[in-house]
C-alpha cells in the first residue's frame, strides 16, 4: 500500500474523455469502451495529471467529500488499480 | 435494472443544449469526382487553416464536444491533416475519419493508428471496379480503395464501409455485405441521395427508382415494435442543433449537414459560443413536432423516417412534408402489409 500512495496516476493517452456536468465520460476509441465516473471518481480523473501523488489525492479527496483518510484511502486505490486495469490511467 | 450512465450523459447534453458531437468538413477539394457528391467547392471562400482549426477546437472542447467527424471533400488531401487530428486527440476528443480511402498507404495507416480513431469509414460503390468508377469517374481509384480497406485492416482500425446505394450499384449491396463480413469490417448503406449544397437536384436522378427500391426494401427492411412510433408534441425534430453541430470547411457553423441554409455565421468573425448561443440557433430550437403541420395527421408517420434538413433542400420546406422520405414510407407500408397479411405488428 504505501508503495502505490507514492505513484501519481496519470490520464492515458490512450483515451478520449470529456467532463460534463462535473462527471467524465471516457471513452478508449480503439476499443470503442466508454465509461461514465461519479462525481468523486470524476474529481480523481480530474486529479490524475502524472504530478500529484496518490497520497495528495486521497488527502483532498478525503478533506473534501469528508470521509476518513483511511476509508479513502482504500477506495481510491481500489478505484485507480481498476483504471489501470482498463487501460485508462497509467501510473508513474 | 442496470443504470444506463452514458444514456444519462447524452440526455444532459440534450437537455443542457452541449454540442456533444461535432460533425467537421475539413476541406472540400476532393480527388474523385462522385457523380452523387452533394459538396459544392466555392472558389471565393478560404479554408480554415490549421491555426484556426486548433483555435476553435481548444474552443468545442471547452463547451463540453467529445465526438468528432471529420469528414471532406477528402481529409486526407490536407497536408496538415495528422497535426489536426494529433492536437485534437491531445485536447480529449474522440475521432471517426470520413474518407475514399484513396490516399491510404501502408505508411498513411500507420499514421491513422497513432491517432486512435473511432473508426475510419470508407466509400465504396461497388465489389466491381467498373460499377465503381463509374461513379467515382476516377479510373484507378477501386483498387487504391479496396488497398486502404486491407491495410487498415492490417493494423486492426476499425473499418467501416459506407455505401449510398443508386440505380448504378443496387446490385452490389449483397457483394458488399459479403465482402464486409469476411474482412469482419463494418457496412454501413444508405438509400438516400441528398441535392446538392448549392440546390441542385442533379445527384437525385442516382436515386433508386420505385422498383429498385421496393425490391430492395422488402428483402432488406427489418420491422421491430421499435420501429412503431406514434407523433409526439414538442419534441425537438433532431439532434441538430441540441447536441450535434456541423462546421464548414471555411468555418460556416450549422446544426447539421443538411441544413446549411440555417448559419447563424462564421467562426473567423465570431466565438463558437457565440454562434452556438445565437438568436438563429435559439429559433431553430424553439421548432418542435408539434410544428411539422403535414405530419400531425399523416397515416405514413409511422413508417416515415423524415428529415428536416433534406425537407428543406429538396422540398423548400423545413416544417412540411418530405417527398422522398413519404415515397419510402409508402413502400415500407405496402411491405408491411403484405408481410403481416394485415395482421398488426408485434
Amino acid at each position: 500500500m504505501m508503495n502505490i500512495l507514492e505513484k501519481c496516476p496519470k490520464k492515458s493517452k490512450n483515451v478520449a474523455y470529456r467532463i460534463i456536468d462535473n462527471e467524465a465520460v471516457i471513452v478508449i476509441p480503439e476499443k470503442g469502451i466508454v465509461r461514465v465516473l461519479n462525481k468523486v471518481g470524476s474529481e480523481i480523473w480530474e486529479l490524475s495529471d502524472g504530478k500529484r501523488k496518490i497520497s495528495e489525492i486521497v488527502s483532498f479527496i478525503s478533506d473534501k467529500f469528508n470521509i476518513s483518510i483511511e476509508e479513502a484511502n482504500k477506495d481510491i486505490v481500489e478505484f485507480i488499480q481498476e483504471l489501470v486495469e482498463k487501460e485508462m490511467i497509467i501510473l508513474e | 435494472m442496470k443504470q444506463d450512465y452514458y444514456k444519462e450523459i447524452v440526455n444532459k447534453t440534450w437537455k443542457r443544449k452541449i454540442p456533444f458531437t461535432v460533425h467537421w468538413e475539413l476541406t472540400n477539394r476532393c480527388n474523385l469526382k462522385c457523380v452523387h457528391c452533394y459538396i459544392v467547392p466555392q472558389k471565393s471562400k478560404k479554408e480554415l487553416l490549421k491555426n484556426e482549426i486548433k483555435s476553435i477546437l481548444d474552443q468545442l472542447a471547452d463547451v463540453g464536444a467529445l465526438y468528432l467527424i471529420f469528414s471532406g471533400g477528402e481529409i486526407f488531401l490536407r497536408k496538415d491533416f495528422f497535426d489536426i487530428s494529433h492536437y485534437a486527440r491531445k485536447k480529449g476528443f474522440a475521432l471517426r475519419l470520413l474518407t475514399n480511402g484513396t490516399l491510404i498507404t501502408s505508411e498513411i495507416a500507420d499514421e491513422i493508428k497513432n491517432i486512435q480513431p473511432l473508426s475510419v469509414e470508407i466509400s465504396l460503390y461497388g465489389i466491381d471496379k467498373n460499377v465503381h468508377e463509374n461513379i467515382t469517374k476516377v479510373p484507378g481509384s477501386y483498387e487504391k480503395t479496396i488497398q486502404a480497406i486491407k491495410f487498415l485492416k492490417e493494423k486492426k482500425i476499425k473499418t467501416v464501409i459506407k455505401c449510398p446505394l443508386m440505380k448504378q450499384n443496387i446490385t452490389e449491396f449483397e457483394k458488399l455485405k459479403v465482402f464486409a463480413e469476411k474482412l469482419k469490417i463494418g457496412f454501413v448503406y444508405d438509400i438516400v441521395i441528398v441535392p446538392k449544397d448549392n440546390g441542385s437536384f442533379s445527384p437525385l436522378r442516382y436515386r433508386l427508382t420505385k422498383k429498385q427500391l421496393e425490391r430492395f426494401l422488402a428483402r432488406n427492411f427489418k420491422f421491430s415494435s421499435k420501429r412503431i412510433k406514434k407523433f409526439k408534441k414538442d419534441e425537438p425534430l433532431c439532434s441538430a442543433g441540441i447536441n450535434t453541430v456541423c462546421i464548414s470547411s471555411y468555418g460556416d457553423v450549422f446544426p447539421c449537414v443538411g441544413l446549411k441554409k440555417i448559419c447563424p455565421g462564421n467562426l473567423r468573425k465570431k466565438s463558437f459560443e457565440q454562434l452556438w448561443n445565437s438568436s438563429v440557433f435559439e429559433k431553430f430550437r424553439e421548432i418542435t413536432s408539434s410544428d411539422l403541420y403535414k405530419c400531425k395527421s399523416c397515416k405514413l408517420f409511422s413508417y416515415c423516417d423524415r428529415c428536416s434538413g433534406l425537407s428543406l433542400l429538396e422540398d423548400g420546406d423545413l416544417l412540411g412534408c418530405s417527398k422522398v422520405a413519404r415515397n419510402i414510407a409508402k413502400v415500407v407500408k405496402l411491405i408491411n402489409k403484405r408481410r403481416y397479411n394485415g395482421k398488426k405488428r408485434e
